[in-house]
Protein backbone atom coordinates (compact mmCIF):
# COMPACT_ATOMS: atom_id res chain seq x y z
CA UNK A 1 0.00 0.00 0.00
CA UNK A 2 2.77 2.37 0.95
CA UNK A 3 4.65 1.80 -2.26
CA UNK A 4 1.44 2.51 -4.36
CA UNK A 5 1.39 5.73 -2.51
CA UNK A 6 4.70 6.72 -3.43
CA UNK A 7 4.82 5.46 -6.95
CA UNK A 8 1.44 7.40 -7.66
CA UNK A 9 3.35 10.73 -5.88
CA UNK A 10 6.03 9.75 -8.31
CA UNK A 11 4.14 9.92 -11.18
CA UNK A 12 2.41 12.99 -10.38
CA UNK A 13 5.25 14.97 -9.34
CA UNK A 14 7.23 13.82 -12.86
CA UNK A 15 3.96 14.46 -14.48
CA UNK A 16 3.50 17.81 -12.95
CA UNK A 17 7.52 18.94 -13.53
CA UNK A 18 7.29 18.13 -17.44
CA UNK A 19 4.23 20.17 -17.84
CA UNK A 20 6.46 22.59 -16.22
CA UNK A 21 9.01 22.34 -18.21
CA UNK A 22 7.40 22.22 -21.54
CA UNK A 23 5.84 25.53 -20.88
CA UNK A 24 8.84 26.85 -19.71
CA UNK A 25 10.13 26.33 -22.81
CA UNK A 26 7.65 27.50 -25.62
CA UNK A 27 7.97 31.63 -26.55
CA UNK A 28 5.72 33.65 -24.73
CA UNK A 29 2.21 34.34 -26.41
CA UNK A 30 3.43 37.43 -28.19
CA UNK A 31 6.52 36.53 -29.72
CA UNK A 32 5.07 35.29 -32.65
CA UNK A 33 1.58 34.37 -34.11
CA UNK A 34 1.25 30.99 -36.40
CA UNK A 35 -1.38 31.61 -39.01
CA UNK A 36 -4.22 28.92 -38.82
CA UNK A 37 -3.15 26.42 -41.19
CA UNK A 38 0.04 27.31 -41.94
CA UNK A 39 3.43 25.67 -41.65
CA UNK A 40 6.35 28.11 -39.76
CA UNK A 41 9.05 28.40 -42.27
CA UNK A 42 12.48 29.23 -40.97
CA UNK A 43 15.38 29.43 -43.74
CA UNK A 44 18.18 31.77 -44.74
CA UNK A 45 19.85 32.86 -48.10
CA UNK A 46 23.41 33.80 -48.63
CA UNK A 47 23.92 36.26 -51.00
CA UNK A 48 25.90 36.14 -53.31
CA UNK A 49 25.16 32.88 -54.41
CA UNK A 50 28.93 32.66 -55.78
CA UNK A 51 32.37 32.43 -53.99
CA UNK A 52 33.59 35.34 -52.58
CA UNK A 53 37.54 35.11 -53.02
CA UNK A 54 39.55 34.23 -55.60
CA UNK A 55 42.87 35.31 -56.77
CA UNK A 56 42.42 36.19 -59.99
CA UNK A 57 39.99 39.26 -58.91
CA UNK A 58 41.86 39.54 -55.33
CA UNK A 59 45.51 38.90 -56.39
CA UNK A 60 48.09 37.05 -53.89
CA UNK A 61 48.05 37.58 -50.37
CA UNK A 62 51.56 38.15 -49.18
CA UNK A 63 52.95 39.59 -45.86
CA UNK A 64 51.47 42.85 -44.97
CA UNK A 65 49.08 42.72 -47.97
CA UNK A 66 46.39 44.86 -48.11
CA UNK A 67 43.14 43.67 -46.39
CA UNK A 68 40.45 42.03 -48.96
CA UNK A 69 36.87 42.78 -47.83
CA UNK A 70 33.60 41.25 -49.17
CA UNK A 71 30.00 41.62 -48.36
CA UNK A 72 27.54 38.59 -47.82
CA UNK A 73 23.98 38.74 -47.16
CA UNK A 74 22.40 36.78 -44.81
CA UNK A 75 18.39 37.37 -45.98
CA UNK A 76 15.57 36.20 -43.99
CA UNK A 77 13.60 34.25 -46.17
CA UNK A 78 11.53 32.81 -43.31
CA UNK A 79 8.53 33.34 -41.80
CA UNK A 80 9.79 34.26 -38.39
CA UNK A 81 13.54 36.74 -37.46
CA UNK A 82 16.39 35.54 -36.78
CA UNK A 83 20.10 36.49 -35.48
CA UNK A 84 23.97 35.56 -36.57
CA UNK A 85 24.79 32.76 -34.37
CA UNK A 86 27.70 30.37 -35.28
CA UNK A 87 30.86 30.29 -38.35
CA UNK A 88 32.70 27.63 -39.42
CA UNK A 89 34.64 27.18 -42.53
CA UNK A 90 36.12 24.20 -44.10
CA UNK A 91 39.31 24.47 -45.96
CA UNK A 92 40.77 22.08 -48.95
CA UNK A 93 44.08 22.46 -50.49
CA UNK A 94 47.03 23.75 -48.74
CA UNK A 95 45.27 23.65 -45.55
CA UNK A 96 48.55 25.13 -43.41
CA UNK A 97 47.89 28.77 -45.34
CA UNK A 98 44.34 29.21 -43.21
CA UNK A 99 47.71 29.73 -39.99
CA UNK A 100 48.58 32.43 -42.09
CA UNK A 101 45.86 34.11 -42.52
CA UNK A 102 44.11 36.71 -40.68
CA UNK A 103 40.10 36.79 -41.00
CA UNK A 104 37.35 39.84 -39.22
CA UNK A 105 33.98 39.63 -40.01
CA UNK A 106 31.74 42.49 -38.93
CA UNK A 107 28.11 42.82 -38.90
CA UNK A 108 26.90 46.07 -40.65
CA UNK A 109 25.07 48.73 -38.93
CA UNK A 110 21.83 49.50 -40.78
CA UNK A 111 21.57 53.40 -39.86
CA UNK A 112 24.77 55.80 -41.38
CA UNK A 113 25.85 56.23 -38.12
CA UNK A 114 25.68 52.68 -36.54
CA UNK A 115 29.01 50.80 -35.60
CA UNK A 116 29.31 47.87 -37.46
CA UNK A 117 29.67 44.98 -34.63
CA UNK A 118 32.09 42.67 -34.98
CA UNK A 119 31.56 39.21 -34.85
CA UNK A 120 34.95 37.71 -35.39
CA UNK A 121 38.66 39.01 -35.19
CA UNK A 122 41.35 35.97 -35.35
CA UNK A 123 42.81 33.26 -37.46
CA UNK A 124 40.97 31.79 -40.22
CA UNK A 125 42.30 28.61 -38.99
CA UNK A 126 40.20 28.95 -35.76
CA UNK A 127 37.16 29.12 -37.69
CA UNK A 128 37.45 25.24 -38.38
CA UNK A 129 36.41 24.31 -35.13
CA UNK A 130 33.36 26.12 -35.68
CA UNK A 131 33.26 29.44 -33.65
CA UNK A 132 29.97 30.59 -31.82
CA UNK A 133 28.74 34.25 -32.29
CA UNK A 134 26.50 36.60 -31.17
CA UNK A 135 24.91 38.58 -33.98
CA UNK A 136 23.93 42.18 -33.45
CA UNK A 137 20.58 42.58 -34.82
CA UNK A 138 17.40 39.91 -34.80
CA UNK A 139 16.85 40.01 -38.49
CA UNK A 140 13.10 39.93 -39.24
CA UNK A 141 11.77 38.44 -42.23
CA UNK A 142 12.57 39.43 -45.91
CA UNK A 143 15.52 41.56 -44.11
CA UNK A 144 19.05 40.75 -44.24
CA UNK A 145 21.94 41.01 -42.18
CA UNK A 146 24.81 42.58 -43.93
CA UNK A 147 28.36 40.73 -43.29
CA UNK A 148 31.64 42.21 -43.92
CA UNK A 149 34.44 39.53 -44.31
CA UNK A 150 38.14 41.00 -44.28
CA UNK A 151 40.89 38.68 -45.16
CA UNK A 152 45.00 39.79 -44.77
CA UNK A 153 48.05 38.37 -44.13
CA UNK A 154 49.82 39.85 -41.30
CA UNK A 155 53.49 41.11 -41.71
CA UNK A 156 54.90 38.80 -39.60
CA UNK A 157 53.65 35.90 -41.54
CA UNK A 158 56.38 33.84 -43.11
CA UNK A 159 58.21 32.15 -46.12
CA UNK A 160 56.62 29.09 -45.23
CA UNK A 161 53.04 30.17 -47.08
CA UNK A 162 54.66 31.33 -50.43
CA UNK A 163 52.63 29.66 -53.02
CA UNK A 164 50.07 27.83 -51.24
CA UNK A 165 46.43 27.62 -52.30
CA UNK A 166 43.19 26.44 -50.62
CA UNK A 167 40.04 26.91 -50.75
CA UNK A 168 37.16 27.84 -47.90
CA UNK A 169 33.31 26.75 -47.46
CA UNK A 170 32.55 29.35 -45.09
CA UNK A 171 29.15 28.26 -43.40
CA UNK A 172 26.88 30.93 -41.35
CA UNK A 173 24.26 29.66 -38.85
CA UNK A 174 20.97 31.54 -37.66
CA UNK A 175 18.97 30.49 -35.18
CA UNK A 176 15.56 31.33 -33.27
CA UNK A 177 14.63 32.84 -30.90
CA UNK A 178 16.47 35.88 -32.28
CA UNK A 179 16.72 37.32 -28.13
CA UNK A 180 20.57 37.30 -26.97
CA UNK B 1 11.33 6.62 6.87
CA UNK B 2 9.03 6.66 3.78
CA UNK B 3 9.17 10.75 4.25
CA UNK B 4 12.48 10.15 3.69
CA UNK B 5 12.08 7.89 0.77
CA UNK B 6 9.13 9.66 -1.07
CA UNK B 7 11.61 12.92 -0.74
CA UNK B 8 14.51 10.76 -2.48
CA UNK B 9 12.12 9.69 -5.39
CA UNK B 10 11.19 13.59 -5.39
CA UNK B 11 14.53 14.43 -6.04
CA UNK B 12 15.64 11.70 -8.32
CA UNK B 13 12.52 12.05 -10.69
CA UNK B 14 12.86 16.43 -10.46
CA UNK B 15 16.23 15.96 -11.53
CA UNK B 16 15.34 13.12 -14.60
CA UNK B 17 12.62 15.82 -15.47
CA UNK B 18 14.90 18.95 -15.44
CA UNK B 19 17.64 16.70 -17.73
CA UNK B 20 14.38 15.70 -19.87
CA UNK B 21 13.16 19.12 -20.40
CA UNK B 22 16.86 20.43 -21.46
CA UNK B 23 17.04 17.88 -23.73
CA UNK B 24 14.11 18.95 -25.69
CA UNK B 25 14.82 22.32 -25.46
CA UNK B 26 16.29 23.85 -29.03
CA UNK B 27 16.36 26.55 -31.01
CA UNK B 28 15.48 26.97 -35.08
CA UNK B 29 18.46 27.06 -36.44
CA UNK B 30 19.36 27.61 -40.26
CA UNK B 31 22.84 27.19 -41.78
CA UNK B 32 23.86 28.58 -45.30
CA UNK B 33 27.38 28.10 -47.22
CA UNK B 34 29.40 30.06 -49.19
CA UNK B 35 31.31 27.73 -51.13
CA UNK B 36 34.87 27.47 -53.15
CA UNK B 37 36.82 31.03 -51.80
CA UNK B 38 39.85 30.57 -52.73
CA UNK B 39 42.94 32.01 -51.27
CA UNK B 40 46.20 32.26 -52.71
CA UNK B 41 49.72 33.45 -51.29
CA UNK B 42 51.97 35.19 -53.52
CA UNK B 43 55.36 33.75 -54.18
CA UNK B 44 58.43 36.31 -54.08
CA UNK B 45 61.17 35.11 -55.75
CA UNK B 46 63.92 36.62 -57.61
CA UNK B 47 66.58 35.09 -60.61
CA UNK B 48 69.94 34.97 -59.56
CA UNK B 49 72.20 38.04 -60.25
CA UNK B 50 73.47 38.57 -63.46
CA UNK B 51 76.88 40.57 -62.75
CA UNK B 52 78.28 42.36 -65.85
CA UNK B 53 81.61 43.90 -65.10
CA UNK B 54 85.41 43.08 -64.94
CA UNK B 55 87.96 45.28 -63.23
CA UNK B 56 91.11 46.25 -65.52
CA UNK B 57 93.74 44.22 -64.29
CA UNK B 58 95.65 48.07 -65.13
CA UNK B 59 93.24 50.09 -63.35
CA UNK B 60 95.14 53.04 -61.95
CA UNK B 61 94.18 56.27 -60.40
CA UNK B 62 91.83 58.18 -63.17
CA UNK B 63 90.49 55.25 -64.59
CA UNK B 64 87.31 54.59 -64.59
CA UNK B 65 84.75 51.06 -65.24
CA UNK B 66 81.05 50.42 -65.08
CA UNK B 67 79.44 47.62 -63.34
CA UNK B 68 75.79 46.39 -63.56
CA UNK B 69 73.68 43.49 -61.67
CA UNK B 70 70.68 42.51 -63.07
CA UNK B 71 67.89 40.59 -61.49
CA UNK B 72 64.46 39.87 -62.62
CA UNK B 73 61.32 38.91 -60.38
CA UNK B 74 60.21 35.54 -61.57
CA UNK B 75 57.49 35.33 -58.65
CA UNK B 76 54.00 36.07 -58.85
CA UNK B 77 53.72 39.66 -57.10
CA UNK B 78 55.11 42.67 -56.99
CA UNK B 79 58.59 43.41 -55.05
CA UNK B 80 57.61 46.16 -53.27
CA UNK B 81 61.31 46.86 -51.82
CA UNK B 82 64.78 46.46 -52.65
CA UNK B 83 66.72 46.08 -49.60
CA UNK B 84 70.38 46.41 -50.73
CA UNK B 85 73.76 45.09 -48.72
CA UNK B 86 76.88 45.56 -49.58
CA UNK B 87 79.12 43.62 -46.78
CA UNK B 88 81.28 41.07 -46.32
CA UNK B 89 84.32 43.86 -47.25
CA UNK B 90 88.01 42.84 -47.18
CA UNK B 91 91.41 43.95 -48.64
CA UNK B 92 93.96 45.34 -48.96
CA UNK B 93 94.98 48.82 -48.28
CA UNK B 94 91.25 50.03 -47.84
CA UNK B 95 91.19 50.47 -51.55
CA UNK B 96 87.64 50.83 -51.41
CA UNK B 97 88.16 54.69 -49.61
CA UNK B 98 89.93 55.57 -53.04
CA UNK B 99 87.28 54.48 -55.49
CA UNK B 100 84.85 57.00 -56.04
CA UNK B 101 81.17 56.12 -57.40
CA UNK B 102 80.35 58.40 -60.08
CA UNK B 103 77.38 56.64 -61.22
CA UNK B 104 75.05 54.94 -58.99
CA UNK B 105 71.25 54.46 -61.08
CA UNK B 106 68.67 51.82 -60.77
CA UNK B 107 66.63 51.06 -63.70
CA UNK B 108 62.67 50.07 -62.00
CA UNK B 109 61.00 47.97 -64.50
CA UNK B 110 57.67 49.98 -65.39
CA UNK B 111 59.37 53.66 -64.20
CA UNK B 112 62.66 54.02 -65.92
CA UNK B 113 66.09 54.89 -64.58
CA UNK B 114 66.69 56.65 -61.32
CA UNK B 115 69.64 58.73 -61.28
CA UNK B 116 70.61 58.41 -57.34
CA UNK B 117 73.52 60.82 -57.68
CA UNK B 118 71.73 63.66 -60.02
CA UNK B 119 70.00 66.51 -58.00
CA UNK B 120 66.66 65.33 -57.25
CA UNK B 121 68.15 62.25 -55.35
CA UNK B 122 71.55 63.72 -54.15
CA UNK B 123 72.06 60.28 -52.18
CA UNK B 124 75.68 61.98 -51.69
CA UNK B 125 74.45 64.65 -50.07
CA UNK B 126 72.62 61.95 -47.41
CA UNK B 127 75.81 59.51 -46.47
CA UNK B 128 79.23 59.47 -45.92
CA UNK B 129 80.93 62.75 -44.93
CA UNK B 130 77.19 64.22 -46.70
CA UNK B 131 79.38 65.56 -49.63
CA UNK B 132 80.78 64.98 -52.64
CA UNK B 133 83.05 62.84 -54.01
CA UNK B 134 80.78 59.51 -52.87
CA UNK B 135 83.58 56.52 -52.49
CA UNK B 136 82.60 53.13 -52.36
CA UNK B 137 83.35 52.85 -48.47
CA UNK B 138 80.47 55.64 -47.98
CA UNK B 139 78.45 53.55 -50.58
CA UNK B 140 79.07 50.23 -48.55
CA UNK B 141 78.62 51.87 -44.90
CA UNK B 142 75.81 54.68 -46.34
CA UNK B 143 73.51 55.75 -43.59
CA UNK B 144 71.13 58.45 -43.83
CA UNK B 145 72.61 61.35 -41.18
CA UNK B 146 74.21 58.86 -39.33
CA UNK B 147 72.40 59.12 -35.41
CA UNK B 148 73.94 59.18 -32.33
CA UNK B 149 75.21 56.15 -30.40
CA UNK B 150 72.44 53.89 -29.07
CA UNK B 151 69.85 56.25 -30.27
CA UNK B 152 65.97 54.37 -29.53
CA UNK B 153 64.99 51.80 -32.41
CA UNK B 154 68.86 51.75 -34.30
CA UNK B 155 71.32 49.12 -34.78
CA UNK B 156 74.93 49.00 -35.27
CA UNK B 157 75.98 48.58 -38.46
CA UNK B 158 79.25 45.86 -39.53
CA UNK B 159 81.38 49.53 -39.56
CA UNK B 160 79.97 51.00 -36.79
CA UNK B 161 77.76 53.61 -37.55
CA UNK B 162 73.87 53.92 -35.77
CA UNK B 163 71.23 52.99 -38.64
CA UNK B 164 67.49 52.20 -38.81
CA UNK B 165 68.61 49.46 -41.02
CA UNK B 166 71.82 47.83 -41.91
CA UNK B 167 71.00 47.50 -45.47
CA UNK B 168 73.27 50.34 -47.23
CA UNK B 169 69.58 51.67 -49.39
CA UNK B 170 66.09 50.13 -49.80
CA UNK B 171 65.12 50.97 -53.32
CA UNK B 172 61.01 51.78 -53.35
CA UNK B 173 61.80 53.61 -49.74
CA UNK B 174 62.09 57.52 -49.97
CA UNK B 175 63.13 58.23 -53.29
CA UNK B 176 61.59 61.69 -54.12
CA UNK B 177 61.42 60.85 -57.92
CA UNK B 178 59.52 57.67 -58.23
CA UNK B 179 55.63 57.62 -57.32
CA UNK B 180 54.57 56.29 -54.42
CA UNK B 181 53.08 52.85 -54.40
CA UNK B 182 55.32 51.79 -57.51
CA UNK B 183 57.10 48.98 -56.80
CA UNK B 184 60.57 48.31 -57.25
CA UNK B 185 60.36 45.34 -59.22
CA UNK B 186 56.67 44.08 -60.83
CA UNK B 187 56.29 40.53 -61.36
CA UNK B 188 58.68 39.39 -64.50
CA UNK B 189 60.14 43.09 -64.03
CA UNK B 190 64.07 43.41 -65.21
CA UNK B 191 65.68 45.61 -62.18
CA UNK B 192 69.30 46.83 -63.24
CA UNK B 193 71.85 47.97 -60.82
CA UNK B 194 74.70 50.25 -62.37
CA UNK B 195 77.71 51.44 -60.58
CA UNK B 196 80.46 53.41 -62.52
CA UNK B 197 83.93 53.27 -60.35
CA UNK B 198 86.54 55.80 -60.68
CA UNK B 199 90.37 55.66 -59.17
CA UNK B 200 90.68 58.81 -57.22
CA UNK B 201 93.34 60.69 -58.86
CA UNK B 202 94.26 61.25 -55.40
CA UNK B 203 95.28 57.88 -54.74
CA UNK B 204 98.92 57.37 -53.80
CA UNK B 205 101.66 54.43 -54.17
CA UNK B 206 100.59 52.47 -51.28
CA UNK B 207 97.30 51.51 -53.38
CA UNK B 208 99.72 49.65 -56.26
CA UNK B 209 98.46 46.45 -56.44
CA UNK B 210 95.77 46.66 -53.39
CA UNK B 211 92.63 44.29 -53.49
CA UNK B 212 89.15 45.26 -52.53
CA UNK B 213 86.59 42.09 -52.17
CA UNK B 214 82.69 42.77 -50.99
CA UNK B 215 79.42 40.87 -51.58
CA UNK B 216 76.45 42.49 -52.52
CA UNK B 217 72.63 41.24 -51.55
CA UNK B 218 69.34 41.76 -53.26
CA UNK B 219 66.53 41.28 -50.67
CA UNK B 220 63.17 41.07 -52.05
CA UNK B 221 60.44 42.48 -49.35
CA UNK B 222 56.76 43.55 -49.01
CA UNK B 223 57.17 45.64 -45.81
CA UNK B 224 59.82 48.27 -44.72
CA UNK B 225 59.96 46.24 -41.24
CA UNK B 226 61.35 43.61 -43.23
CA UNK B 227 64.60 45.35 -43.99
CA UNK B 228 67.72 44.32 -42.44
Amino acid sequence: MKHKQIVISALTIMLVLSLVMFMANQPSASAFTIPLGKRIKFDMELSPNVPLFHPDVDGCFYPGSPKITKKLEAINVGDIPFRICRFEVTFHGDTYLATGLQMEILELGKGKGEKPHVLYNGTLSTLSKGVEVDGKSAIPQGKSATLQIGVWMPKTAGNEYQGLTMTADIAVTVHFPPVK
Amino acid sequence: MNKKLIFASIFVIGMLALAMGYGTYSYFSSTKTSYDNTFTAGILSMSEVTRSFSCPSTWAPGDSFTATWDLTNTGTIDIKYLAVDIHNYWGTADLADVIEVTEFKEYIPGYGWIDNLGTAQNYQGSVGNLASPLTLKELMQSYFAPEPANTAGYVQDEFGGWVRHTSDWITGYGYDTVPAGTPAMKVGGMYELLLTFKFMTSAGNAYQGATAHMDITFMGIQDISQAP
